[in-house]
């Protein structure tokens, strides 16, 4: 099965200023994966990993400056601007925040119905007939179609964003932070309806998110991201419940819990996110992990450890760093469900 | 009204226009405003039925009277009434004021999108024109360029929306700059729209309010300078009824005690002026679309 989604060594810098130094922040650095078709795959990290860097450049709304993107068997980088154009038509995205993702001096009808016209899959009536079919489809009234965006809902507005990404009928959609900004009620409602979807549209999902109960709700196989590099893959229950990176255990233990019996057991996060400024070689966790030593200033690769594990840390090769069986909460206790 | 009625309103066909007329009503400044530019319009449209006497037919039995039943605002030097003559010059003003707007608004518009949208370097070029442009003082630069082409109606318009445009084109570019960035424009690029239609149906729609309530300001100010200009001589030439060259014409018969031959151009200036500035206050409201 070819992956309807396949990234290699992507990167991207930015270029600062401070004072007469010039330096490098590294926001994405070597980043690799795939999606298969069918699969909802996470990424998550805090704030500042680089997530979302990843998720622009995926659809070059930002150029990467290293490293290749294909959609199937088709590459994305380096598409002339037309190719890039047709292209786009199989990759969308949504947005995190729907009130700054929507035109808001365009009706939503206009909003949803607009890729259709600009690609030339329908004129007239049809682009309107499709439009309504699609509002139907994502949860919204036909009546809304001729309502401006302030006139609606958050979870509305996100529906409108999902329904404009929808509408070209893409194999793959990124989903950048789509529940974030909507109340906890509003967030279950749309990730109802983005599984509802998938099936019936066959669609697969690159969810990004900082919300570790949101990415095991949606997603077969989770990458933990953090300081612009991918320190952990694998499928969901497997990351939940045998976490082996530090990081993704730093990350398990900030999801609220309501059981004090487990929150004993918790470790606090000390330190700042890592913000990879002309990082140093080796592991970019080292501030913030217990299990720190010598050994971890030396660079470190991403890999395989088990059947669909990756991780990327020296303590955990050298068996420095124990492997700990989590006791996990049912999904349904950890979302709203 | 409620914000379900509004919202009610806002739905059907013509609601917006219905909507704004509203919202003016709530409004009496703005109110005030629009209630002063109608009436000036109306004024310099109806002007040849309502005046009681034509604009440049002097009555020599007549002159330098003081405002009375048969003169309202009295007479000039030539026995000109002034009441008429005020009235006929609002068609020459408007004209003035409305015409360099809107050559300034567009040309300002176009070069500011260019300059915020296109790239570095026409940015660099179109900006430091404008700031050549405004490095004049206004009334210097309108007149160095109504003498350097000749007074003319058509002259006078040009020179004033040349001293406008950099207002717009600045007031545009940084709308534009800052909109370009916003969520929305970089989901219009995601979903395939061409660069040009990005900047036509994303970026300008949500840019170019503000430009319009500068414009209404500008018109004030337009009739200001037109006044100015042909008050000096430069513009409309004596004797055409324009409220510049009236006070000129009167303006040696102030300290002989005629008042009435520059106060009621004056006055029509200063209201017309006032009109534009209390409609612009109000307009930033009307247009913004998230206070619908």
């Amino acid at each position: 099965m070819i992956p309807v989604l396949t990234v290699r060594h992507l990167s991207r810098s930015y270029r600062l200023r401070q004072g007469w130094r010039r330096r490098t922040l590294h926001a994405v650095d070597d980043v690799s994966f795939e999606v298969m078709p069918g699969e909802t795959v996470a990424l998550v990290g805090e704030s500042g990993s680089g997530k979302s860097t990843v998720a622009r450049c995926l659809l070059r709304l930002e150029e990467p400056d290293g490293g290749r993107v294909f959609l199937g068997d088709e590459e994305l980088t380096g598409a002339s601007a037309a190719r890039l154009r047709r292209l786009r038509l199989r990759a969308q995205i949504v947005f995190q925040d729907p009130s700054e993702s929507l035109n808001p001096r365009m009706k939503v009808g206009a909003q949803i119905g607009e890729p259709l016209h600009l690609h030339r899959l329908a004129r007239g009536r049809e682009v309107r007939s499709r439009m309504l079919e699609m509002l139907d489809l994502c949860g919204l009234e036909p009546q809304h179609a001729d309502l401006y965006p302030h006139q609606l809902s958050g979870g509305q507005r996100q529906r409108v964003g999902l329904a404009r990404a929808l509408i070209t009928r893409p194999r793959f959609v990124v989903l950048d932070e789509p529940t974030s900004a909507l109340d906890v009620s509003v967030q279950a409602q749309l990730l109802n309806l983005l599984r509802r979807l998938q099936r019936e549209l066959d669609l697969s999902y690159l969810f990004i998110t900082h919300d570790l109960g949101v990415a095991r709700w949606i997603a077969q196989r989770i990458l933990v991201m953090y300081a612009g590099q991918i320190v952990e893959a694998g499928p969901t229950e497997e990351l939940f419940s045998r976490p082996l990176h530090p990081y993704t255990r730093l990350l398990l233990d900030a999801i609220p819990v309501d059981s004090p019996r487990m929150r004993r057991q918790r470790e606090s996060p000390a330190g700042e996110p890592y913000i990879a400024i002309d990082p140093a070689p080796g592991c970019r966790l080292i501030g913030r992990c217990r299990w720190a030593a010598a050994e971890c200033q030396a660079p470190v690769e991403l890999l395989d450890s088990g059947p669909r594990r990756l991780v990327r840390c020296v303590g955990h090769f050298s068996g420095r760093v124990p492997v700990v069986e989590r006791e996990v909460l049912s999904p349904s206790q950890t979302v709203m469900d | 009204m409620s914000v379900a009625a509004v919202a009610d309103v806002a739905t059907q066909a013509g609601g917006r226009v219905r909507l704004a007329w509203g919202r003016l009503r709530s409004n009496r400044v703005t109110l005030a405003g629009a209630v002063i530019v109608a009436l000036v319009m109306v004024v310099a449209i109806l002007a040849p039925v309502i005046a009681p006497y034509p604009a440049l037919v002097g009555n020599p039995a007549a002159v330098l009277q003081p405002p009375s039943l048969a003169h309202p605002f009295g007479t000039d030097q030539t026995g000109f009434d002034i009441f008429s003559r005020v009235l006929y010059a609002a068609r020459l003003d408007l004209t003035i004021a409305v015409g360099a707007v809107a050559i300034a608004f567009s040309a300002g518009a176009l070069f500011g999108a260019l300059a915020g949208y296109v790239g570095r370097l026409p940015d660099e070029l179109i900006m430091r024109v404008m700031d050549m442009l405004s490095a004049f003082p206004d009334f210097v630069l309108a007149m160095g360029v109504v003498a350097a082409l000749g007074p003319s109606l058509i002259n006078l318009i040009f020179a004033i929306a040349l001293v406008n445009l950099p207002i717009y084109a600045r007031l545009l570019r940084s709308r534009v700059l800052s909109v370009r960035e916003l969520q929305y424009v970089t989901a219009a690029r995601a979903i395939g729209n061409p660069r040009w239609r990005i900047l036509l149906v994303h970026i300008l729609p949500n840019s170019i309010a503000p430009l319009f309530v500068q414009s209404t300001l500008q018109a004030g100010y337009a009739i200001l300078t037109a006044a100015g200009l042909s008050f000096i001589g430069l513009g409309i030439k004596v004797p055409d009824a324009e409220w510049g060259v009236m006070i000129n014409m009167g303006i040696r018969y102030i300290v002989s005690g005629q008042w009435w031959i520059t106060f009621f151009p004056g006055a029509a200036i200063a209201i017309t002026i006032m009109g534009f500035n209390l409609i612009g206050d109000g307009l930033q409201d009307l247009l913004d679309p998230r206070r619908r």
